[in-house]
């Protein structure tokens, strides 16, 4: 299962407490203790493509090894339901 | 302006009243008006519309049934560019009214600023924005505050500019419903009242002028040191606690009118006022300890 975001956002970060603006929708969401690295990979880096997909192993890898997976998938599931993210293949 | 020159120029072209950035013209032959523009504006720059040589904001009509064809004159109606956006009420509502509509005119019709439903003081050149809803007793905090040397810059709309992030003054009169106008009266016996609008909608309404130093400053910005999100709740004891500015952001964006229409620019203001601004939410049920915690406040790091 692979993951590819679906646009860019701006955001900002107090207390493990993230809030994201989602810049193709307008909309605001608030997320608890969302690793910045996943954020800024997916959602910020301008040589990142877009429509480029990555697996929950392989995001676990760049991020180090930091997070298990099962805590990245529910992240990533977040993501995904605020629009911000899809599943493909 | 004096009374008679308001009544006159109100009935005639028209009188324009100068408020913070805003330009009102306002015409109407209620009597209602004349006392309540005299007694609560009599600080402000009130002077005769001369036409269209004069940039005008928002043109403002509170007729009368009689005015749009009915024989007795029960009810005002509020007009902006002869659009109604309200329904009609009775006419002694009428300086409840004309209050309302020009708060709804900048409300729905500017977009140079982040408009936020709160209350916002000012001291030593750091604002205090109290976004809150309805019964939170955000107005009667207000006008408490203002009477113990905090400048009003508006008891309703915080309005911060897109590009400085700085807090616009419209520091309009302050207004109190029901129970909260005798506590005010009681308590700062010397403050000024319009007249009460009684049985409205929110109850009886009464606005309070607000101190001659707000209005003289009514140009001078400044950058917003704190946000806090009063409840007023009775027998409460009182508690001031820091709140985490993600949940802050939030909820501001939630009071806000505009933040949507603004797109990325409502967000970039909120995230860099709330970075530099300490959060609170505060509960209270007795002013004096309210009016202490706001006169010990400590300066954002």
């Amino acid at each position: 299962m692979l993951f590819r975001a679906l646009g860019k956002v701006s955001y900002c970060t107090w207390d493990d407490m993230t809030v994201i603006y989602n810049l193709g929708s307008g909309n605001t969401y608030l997320i608890e203790e969302a690793p910045i690295a996943m954020l800024e990979y997916f959602f910020c880096s301008n040589d990142h493509n877009l429509g480029e997909g990555m697996s929950i192993s392989d995001l676990s890898r760049r991020l180090n090894n930091e997070y298990n997976e099962g805590f990245l998938n529910s992240i990533l599931n977040n993501f995904i339901k605020m629009d911000l993210l899809e599943k493909i293949g | 302006m004096d009374k008679k020159n308001i009544k006159k120029s109100l009935a005639g072209k028209g009188v324009v009243l100068k408020l913070g950035f805003v330009k009102y013209h306002i015409k109407s032959k209620l009597p209602a008006l004349t006392e309540s523009l005299s007694v609560l504006y009599d600080d402000y720059h009130l002077s005769d519309y001369i036409g269209n040589s004069d940039f005008i904001d928002f043109h403002i009509d509170i007729k009368t049934d009689g005015s749009f064809g009915r024989l007795f004159t029960r009810q005002a109606q509020f007009f902006l560019d002869d659009f109604a956006p309200f329904n009609a009420l009775p006419k002694q509502h009428a300086p409840a009214i004309i209050e309302w509509g020009m708060n709804w005119c900048v409300s729905s019709q500017i977009n140079t600023h982040l408009i936020v439903h709160a209350a916002v003081i000012e001291k030593n050149g750091l604002a205090v924005v109290m976004p809150a809803p309805p019964g939170s007793g955000k107005s009667t905090l207000t006008a408490s505050l203002i009477q113990e040397g905090w400048r009003l810059l508006s008891d309703e709309l915080t309005l911060i500019r897109l590009d400085t992030f700085q807090v616009t003054p419209f520091p309009r009169p302050v207004s109190l419903k029901n129970e909260s106008i005798d506590v005010i009266n009681n308590r700062y016996p010397n403050v000024i009242f319009g007249p009460i609008s009684s049985d409205t909608t929110k109850g009886n309404v009464c606005h309070i002028k607000p101190p001659l130093l707000s209005v003289k400053n009514q140009d001078v910005e400044c950058p917003v040191g704190w946000i806090i999100f009063p409840k007023y709740q009775a027998g409460a004891t009182t508690e001031f606690t820091k709140f985490n500015k993600a949940r802050a952001l939030m909820d501001v964006a939630e009071n806000s009118f505009n933040y949507s229409r603004l797109g990325v620019h409502g967000f970039n203001v909120l995230k860099n006022v709330i970075d530099k601004a300490d959060c609170y939410q505060f509960r209270y049920s007795q002013l004096d300890e309210a009016i202490k915690i706001f006169s010990e406040l400590e300066q954002p790091l």
